[in-house]
C-alpha cells in the first residue's frame, strides 16, 4: 500500500468518524435524543 | 391541587349524612391500590357502560358507570384514582380525600367500596384503616381470592368483617365471581353501622390531635373527616389551612415530640400495628414464616447504627471486589489487544493507516476495554444487591439521610441509578409529583458516580494507589475507589440540601417502602442484567468512542511537525504531538488546569471527555499511542513512566491521581447529562438554564475540590 493510498484511506476514516461524532453531538444537544444507556427500562415513566 | 380549599359551601357536607331513599339513585365510590382489579371490577360491576370526565381544576381523570340493582334503582359507580393512601400531599391522592370528604364539585358518595388484593392485603389495609374512619357506608370487595388461594393464602373473611367493622366479599373480578353479592352488599349498605377508626389512639396522641380536629371542624371539614386528617397533618404540616389549624398542628407536633414520638412516622406506626394483628389473626400465609425471619434480619439490617455500618462494609466489599476479581481479566484482555496490535501493525506497512489503527484505535477503544470485567462485576454486585431484597432496605437506611436534607422519598430511585447512568436516573425522577422536589433531584444526581467514571477512577487507582492491605483485611485500592463513590453520595446530599434552602425551597415528603422479603437471586435475571450492561458499553466503546478516538488520533497526528536533524526518536515524537492540533488545544487550555497540576494532555483529555467520561482513558491511551514508544506497554506503565523533560521528576503522581479522580466525582463531563438536564427541567430557555446552574455550580465544585485536593495533598508530602 502506497503512502498516497494510506493518506486516502486516512481521511476517508476520519471524516466519516467526524460526521459521526458531530451528527451525535447535533440530535443529543439540538435535538435532546436520549443518549445510549438511556433506555426507559429503568422506570422512568409514571 | 389545593388540599382542604375547596369552597366553603362544600365544606359543611357530613360524610354520614342520613341513607337516600329506597328509590333514589345511589352513588357509589371506587377506591383500591394500584393493580388491585379495580378498573376491571368497575368494568364488570357497570357492564362497560363508562363515560370519562374532568374533576375541576385538576387533569386526573375520573371514570363515572351505571347499573341497576335488584330493586331496579340506579347505582352510578365513580372510579377514584388507585392509591395506596390518602396523603393530603400528593396530588392523586389529594383529590380522593377531597371526593371522599365532600369538599370536590361532586357530592359525598352514599356508599365505598374499597378494593383490596387478597394477595396483598397487609399493603392494602393501610388505604382500608384510613378510608373506615370516613366513617360512610363502606363494602370491601376481597379481589384475586383465587390467586390468592393458589399461592396458599387463606383469607378468613369472618375474621376479617370482624376485624375491619363492614361488609367484605371475596370477589374475582376477572371471571365475574361474587359480582352479584357485591351488588347486594353494596344496596345494603345502609341498613348496617357506620365504620369507625379500627385502633386506640394513646392518651398522650388523641390529647395533641384533639385541638387539630376542632380546629378542622371549625373550618367546616365533617367531623369523622376531621379525625383522619387531623393524623394525616402531623406526619407533615398543613399549608393549605387557615391560622388555627396550622397553629393547632404545629403546637401537636411538638407535644408529640415532647413526648417522645416521631410525628413524622406516627400515623403509619399506628396503621401497621393494627395491621399486623389483623394480618395475624385473618391471614394464613405459607410465606409469613419467611416473612418473620427477613424481620428478625432487618431488625439488624436496618438498626440505626449497625445497618449503616453493614452497608459500609458490602459496598467497601463490592469495591474491592471491583479490583481483586477483575484484575486478571483485565490482564488477559490487554494481552489480547496488544497481540491484535502486533498483528496489525505487521499487516498494515509503515504509514498514517498503521498509527491510525494501532495508536488511535486500538490504543483509543482497547483501553477503554479493558474495563469490562470491573463494569460486568459492578453490575453484578448491583444485581445481587437488588434482587435479594437488600437494596429495599439500602434505600431505608438512606432514606433518614435524604429526608433531613430535603429531598424527596421517591428521589432514592434516581440517585441509585445514579451509579449505573445520570440519564435514565435522570428520567426516573418524573415520578416524583411535584416540580420543585423533581427538580432538587435532577440537579443533584450527575453527582452519584456513574459507570462512565469507573474506568477514569480504576486506570488512576491501579496506576498510582497502592496495593496495599491497611490494618490488614482492607484493601487500599478498594477503599480510595468506595471513598470516590461516597464523596459523590455526600456532595449530592450536601448540594440537595443547599438547594433546598435556596432555589428549590419546599417541605419533604416520606417514603413509604415495601420491604420485600430476603430472597436467593436468580442467576439467570443476574447473567441479563451483566450481559446488558456490558453490551451497553462496549456498543459505546464501538461507536462514540471509537469515533472520538480516531478524531482524537487525527488532531495529535497533524499537522506533521519535522523534528531537526540528530533528535531522539522520543523527543520528535513529543515535539510532533505539542506542534498538532491536539497539543496546541491543550497547551492553549493549560493554563486553567494548571493550578490543579494537570498539563496539558490531562486537560485536553478532559474537554474531550465532554462527549463520554471514558473518552478520558480513550484519550490519555491515543494520546500516549501517538507520543510513545511502541514497547507494548499498558496505559498505566506509560503514565507512571511519564517524565518532565526538564526536570526528570515523574509527571504523574498519587496527587495528581487524587486531584484527577475528585475533579471526575465532581465535574459533569457528559453532553447526554445535558442534554436530558434540558429536556426534563423544562425544556427550552428553562430547561437551558437549569442545565447552565447544573453544569456550572459542578464545574466550581469540580475546580475547588481538585484545588485542596492537590494543596493538602502536597503539604502532607504526598507527592515526593
Amino acid at each position: 500500500m502506497t503512502p498516497a493510498m494510506q493518506t486516502v484511506i486516512v481521511v476517508a476514516i476520519v471524516l466519516i468518524a467526524l460526521a459521526y461524532v458531530g451528527r451525535r453531538a447535533w440530535s443529543t444537544l439540538a435535538k435532546g435524543k436520549q443518549a445510549e444507556g438511556g433506555s426507559c427500562k429503568e422506570g422512568c415513566h409514571k | 391541587m389545593t388540599v382542604g380549599a375547596a369552597p366553603d359551601a362544600a365544606r359543611g357536607t357530613d360524610t354520614t349524612s342520613a341513607p337516600p331513599a329506597p328509590s333514589a339513585p345511589l352513588r357509589v365510590a371506587l377506591v383500591g391500590n394500584p393493580n388491585t382489579g379495580k378498573s376491571t371490577l368497575f368494568n364488570v360491576l357497570t357492564g362497560l357502560r363508562q363515560r370519562v370526565g374532568n374533576f375541576a381544576g385538576v387533569t386526573v381523570e375520573r371514570v363515572e358507570g351505571t347499573y341497576r340493582d335488584e330493586a331496579g334503582r340506579s347505582v352510578t359507580v365513580l372510579d377514584l384514582p388507585g392509591t395506596y393512601s390518602l396523603d393530603p400531599h400528593t396530588p392523586d391522592e389529594a383529590i380522593a380525600l377531597d371526593v371522599l370528604a365532600g369538599r370536590s364539585d361532586s357530592p359525598v358518595p352514599d356508599v365505598l367500596v374499597i378494593v383490596a388484593d387478597a394477595l396483598h392485603l397487609e399493603r392494602n389495609l393501610y388505604l382500608v384503616s384510613q378510608l373506615v374512619e370516613l366513617g360512610l357506608p363502606t363494602v370491601v370487595a376481597l379481589n384475586q381470592v383465587d390467586a390468592a388461594n393458589k399461592r396458599g393464602v387463606q383469607v378468613d373473611i369472618v375474621e376479617l368483617i370482624h376485624e375491619l367493622g363492614v361488609t367484605v366479599v371475596p370477589t374475582v373480578a376477572t371471571k365475574g365471581e361474587g359480582i352479584d353479592r357485591l351488588r347486594r352488599a353494596i344496596s345494603r349498605a345502609h341498613e348496617l353501622p357506620r365504620p369507625e377508626r379500627r385502633f386506640d389512639m394513646p392518651t398522650v396522641v388523641r390529647d395533641a390531635l384533639a385541638p387539630i380536629e376542632a380546629a378542622l371542624v371549625a373550618e367546616g371539614v365533617s367531623p369523622h373527616a376531621a379525625g383522619l386528617e387531623a393524623l394525616l397533618h402531623i406526619t407533615a404540616p398543613a399549608h393549605d389551612h387557615g391560622p388555627a389549624v396550622h397553629d393547632a398542628v404545629a403546637s401537636a407536633r411538638t407535644k408529640l415530640l415532647d413526648a417522645g414520638l416521631n410525628p413524622e412516622s406516627l400515623e403509619a406506626e399506628l396503621r401497621y400495628g393494627w395491621i399486623t394483628g389483623v394480618v395475624h389473626r385473618a391471614v394464613k400465609d405459607p410465606d409469613s414464616r419467611e416473612r418473620t425471619t427477613s424481620d428478625r434480619v432487618d431488625r439488624v439490617l436496618l438498626h440505626k447504627v449497625w445497618g449503616m455500618l453493614i452497608f459500609l462494609m458490602l459496598m467497601g466489599l463490592v469495591f474491592q471486589s471491583v479490583f481483586s476479581w477483575a484484575a486478571p481479566l483485565q490482564d488477559a484482555i490487554e494481552s489480547s489487544l496488544t497481540w491484535v496490535g502486533g498483528q496489525v501493525g505487521a499487516l498494515i506497512p509503515e504509514g498514517d493507516l498503521r498509527s491510525l489503527v494501532v495508536d488511535g484505535v486500538i490504543a483509543g477503544v482497547g483501553g477503554v476495554l479493558v474495563f469490562l470485567p470491573q463494569i460486568a462485576i459492578l453490575f453484578l454486585f448491583i444485581g445481587i444487591l437488588e434482587d435479594s431484597g437488600y437494596m429495599a432496605r439500602a434505600a431505608f437506611i438512606m432514606d433518614r439521610y435524604m429526608r433531613k436534607v430535603g429531598l424527596h422519598g421517591r428521589s432514592f430511585i434516581p440517585l441509585v441509578s445514579g451509579y449505573a447512568c445520570a440519564v435514565p436516573a435522570i428520567m426516573a425522577s418524573r415520578t416524583i409529583e411535584r416540580p420543585r422536589d423533581r427538580l432538587a433531584t435532577i440537579m443533584v444526581v450527575p453527582l452519584m458516580s456513574c459507570s462512565a467514571r469507573l474506568p477514569v477512577y480504576t486506570l488512576l487507582i491501579g496506576a498510582f494507589v497502592p496495593a496495599l492491605q491497611v490494618a490488614g483485611i482492607i484493601d487500599l485500592q478498594g477503599l480510595v475507589l468506595l471513598s470516590m463513590y461516597l464523596l459523590g453520595t455526600l456532595a449530592a446530599l450536601a448540594v440537595a440540601f443547599v438547594f433546598r434552602r435556596t432555589l428549590l425551597r419546599g417541605q419533604t415528603q416520606p417514603l413509604i417502602l415495601e420491604l420485600p422479603p430476603y430472597r436467593i437471586p436468580s442467576a439467570r435475571a443476574l447473567a441479563t442484567t451483566v450481559a446488558h450492561r456490558s453490551s451497553l458499553f462496549v456498543r459505546r466503546a464501538g461507536t462514540v468512542i471509537l469515533a472520538l478516538s480516531v478524531v482524537l488520533w487525527a488532531l495529535a497526528t497533524y499537522p506533521k511537525s519535522v523534528a531537526p536533524a540528530g533528535m531522539a526518536d522520543e523527543a520528535a515524537q513529543e515535539l510532533q504531538l505539542a506542534n498538532s492540533f491536539l497539543g496546541r488545544a491543550g497547551h492553549v487550555i493549560e493554563p486553567v488546569m494548571r493550578p490543579l497540576g494537570f498539563d496539558w494532555k490531562i486537560s485536553v483529555s478532559i474537554v474531550s471527555s465532554f462527549a463520554a467520561r471514558e473518552v478520558f482513558v480513550s484519550s490519555m491511551g491515543t494520546i500516549y499511542g501517538v507520543g510513545g514508544s511502541e514497547d507494548g506497554a499498558g496505559l498505566p506503565e506509560k503514565l507512571k513512566a511519564e517524565r518532565d523533560p526538564v526536570t526528570g521528576a515523574p509527571v504523574y503522581t498519587v496527587v495528581t491521581a487524587l486531584a484527577l479522580m475528585v475533579f471526575y466525582v465532581f465535574a459533569l463531563m457528559c453532553m447526554s447529562t445535558v442534554a436530558v438536564t434540558v429536556r426534563e427541567a423544562g425544556g427550552g430557555a428553562t430547561g437551558w438554564r437549569w442545565a447552565g446552574v447544573q453544569f456550572g455550580y459542578m464545574f466550581v465544585l469540580a475546580y475547588a475540590a481538585a484545588w485542596l485536593v492537590r494543596v493538602a495533598a502536597t503539604a502532607a508530602g504526598w507527592g515526593a
